[in-house]
């Protein structure tokens, strides 16, 4: 085990440095520079102070040697310093963090205490209208567009009704507020953010649950436990549930990379100063050590995250061996 | 007479694929139900304690008398008072059979109608059933055990509960020739030794030569021929019989009547008009046409279902007489 995972880990260094290497070359080929945004669209910029600026950064050499340093920094686990405010990409990101992890953590919660035992009591009752229903339910989720979503929501829970705070994260008065009422008032600005998201990935925890869960029904150990005399409870919920469960674990180890990865469109709807929100910024300003900070974080993540889910999967399935 | 099935009636996936059995057991009593795959036989098996799906099945009509009670006509809540406890089942693949996330030990405590002390009664049950090397063991998973353990494993839970009737249904199909038999021994022992009756579902009439008391020949979802196994083996009376003794291989060198059957078994959806087993008879008249035969007595506890049993067991006669 502990060989496997150390082996593993090897692995995952190699194939990071590929991941590093490719989006550090596409990010750079891609058009547009860090320096447009000072220098394009002011007049006044002469071409000479564009190509200090550039000097400034270290864009003017060479691809790979601009790769090499930026390399021996993040060996170092330093990812530079932002071009567009000077600040350190590290400091940059981990104050960004916090909101984009909570909502996300949340919503996930949400998904899988919702959306798996949809999917189960889908399957144990196929084809009813209970099991249509939620079909139709879960897939509206899925359908429907993040940012009409939250517009529809923002204008009759925060607008019309007036039940929530449609943006932000604090109120005004936020430090006046004691403790308790700080919890509260974020509580009721993330509300909102943390539905729209369970919403839409309700549909695919729940339909992989039912699918899961219907093989799993058709087994014939399941014919063995009610032979056994087993009842319907004990079979459905201890013999076929800790079966259907097994892939799932799976899709929870892949979903840690998007914790912090956050989503651009209704952090930019709610005025959510998140993850997604930074990487969209800097991907506009052609801020490439942000850009790379962001990218190489959710590249680890995912990278631990298939490590996790393959440690998870042989930890509750008996018959997976890790070697 | 502790199991009694009167003109049982079975629709499985919308087609009558069990048309009206009649099948006594006796206490202690081994049956043999024979058949080629597709007539019908594991489906009786199943309904004896309904278990069919009941998405892809139902009972038509029938009785199903055990210890004088039709458990037919028995709630879900009675059903599981017999399941495992009075009548026990033993399935084709152990492999699959047996649930692959919990242990050998938990699978069969499930079945023990005591669960004080538990421990005990596990190890004792794992010595009747010659699987002594993992008493004790109590993680072991049905994945760590060969297939000829794995259905010791399965005959442990059958009779965990001291039943008083076996339905084994091809319980040796799966195994290597070599562990089938000491599957079969195991099962004789065990009938011997607990007064078992037995309801053996096979399509390998050289195994219920071996094993059974009684023999019941199913062709297209009836019964063609049954009567004990003495007189089945030395006086077969239906077409369909004498075809299937003569199908056996045998090391002498025995001049046959008949070759293997041609054709196939008639699929339920376009079965023949008459006597269902016509296309493929030897023996067929035009008069096997005219109404599906009803079961005629040959001698006392031996029936047919053939209008021509008196020509068929002359000649079967003559053939010996001459051999």
């Amino acid at each position: 085990m502990g060989k496997y995972i150390l082996k593993r880990i090897i692995g995952l260094v190699v194939l990071l440095l590929g991941i590093t290497i490719i989006t550090f070359s596409v990010i750079h080929i891609a058009p547009g520079k860090p320096t447009d945004l000072e220098a394009q669209f002011n007049p006044k910029v002469s071409m000479e102070a564009r190509e200090r600026i550039s000097h400034l950064y270290g864009l003017d050499k060479p691809l790979h040697i601009q790769y090499i340093a930026w390399l021996k920094r993040f060996a170092r686990f330093d990812f530079g310093i932002s071009f567009m405010d000077s600040r350190p990409v590290m400091q940059k990101i981990l104050e960004r963090i916090p909101v984009t992890l909570t909502i996300e953590l949340f919503s996930i919660i949400l998904i899988l205490l919702i959306g798996i035992p949809i999917g189960v009591s889908s399957a144990v009752k196929e084809g009813g209208f209970y099991d249509r229903f939620m079909t139709v339910f879960v897939f509206i989720g899925f359908a429907a567009p993040t940012f009409w979503l939250s517009l529809i929501l923002m204008d009759f829970i925060g607008v019309r009704w007036g039940i929530l705070p449609i943006s932000g994260i604090k109120s005004l008065e936020f430090e006046k507020f004691g403790i308790f009422e700080k919890i509260i008032d974020i509580a009721k600005h993330l509300t909102l953010p943390v539905l729209v998201s369970a919403f839409g990935g309700l549909a695919g925890i729940s339909r992989y649950m039912r699918s899961s869960m219907l093989h799993v029904l058709k087994q014939d150990y399941i014919r063995t436990a009610r032979a056994k005399g087993l009842t319907e409870k004990e079979v459905l919920y201890k013999h076929a549930l800790k079966n259907a469960l097994l892939p799932v674990v799976t899709i929870i180890g892949l979903s840690v990379p998007g914790l912090i990865g956050g989503s651009v469109i209704f952090e930019s709807i709610f005025s959510i100063p998140g993850m997604g929100r930074l990487f969209y910024e800097s991907v506009m300003a052609r801020d490439y050590p942000v850009i790379m900070g962001v990218l190489v974080i959710g590249a680890v993540l995912t990278l631990l995250g298939n490590l996790l889910a393959d440690i998870s999967y042989a930890a509750v399935d008996p018959r997976i061996k890790l070697e | 007479m502790l199991l009694q099935i009167k003109d049982l009636k079975v629709n499985y996936a919308g087609l009558e694929i069990v048309r009206g059995i009649d099948l006594d057991v006796d206490k202690g009593e081994c049956c043999g139900l024979i058949g080629e795959s597709g007539c019908g036989k594991t489906t009786v098996g199943l309904s004896i304690t309904k278990l069919i799906p009941e998405r892809k099945g139902n009972i038509l009509a029938g009785e199903i008398l055990f210890e004088g009670r039709d458990t037919l006509k028995l709630t879900s809540e009675e059903l599981r008072g017999i399941r495992g406890k009075k009548i026990s089942y033993v399935f084709q693949e152990p492999f699959s059979s047996l649930n692959p996330v919990f242990t050998i030990y938990e699978q069969i405590r499930e079945s023990l109608e005591e669960k004080d002390n538990p421990d005990a009664r596990i190890a004792d049950i794992l010595k009747n059933v010659g699987l002594e090397k993992i008493i004790g063991r109590k993680n072991i998973y049905p994945h760590e055990l060969s297939g000829g353990m794995q259905q010791r494993a399965m005959i442990g839970m059958a009779i965990a509960s001291r039943p008083d009737l076996l339905v084994l249904d091809e319980p040796t199909t799966a195994l290597d020739v070599t562990v089938q038999r000491q599957i079969l021994e195991l099962i004789m022992e065990l009938k011997n030794k607990m007064n078992l009756a037995i309801i053996f579902i096979s399509h390998d009439l050289r195994i219920v030569f071996n094993i059974a008391d009684k023999i019941a020949i199913m062709y297209a979802g009836s019964i063609i021929e049954c009567g004990p196994k003495g007189k089945i083996a030395s006086n077969p009376a239906h077409p369909y019989t004498i075809g299937l003794i003569d199908s056996i291989p045998s090391l002498e060198h025995r001049k046959k009547l008949f070759n293997a059957i041609g054709g196939k078994a008639p699929l339920f959806s376009e079965l023949p008009q008459g006597c269902k087993f016509y296309p493929r008879c030897r023996f067929r008249i035009d008069k096997c046409l005219e109404k599906e035969p009803e079961l005629e007595n040959v001698s006392h506890g031996h029936v047919s279902r053939c209008i021509r049993i008196g020509d068929i067991v002359r000649a079967e006669n003559r053939h010996n007489l001459q051999a």
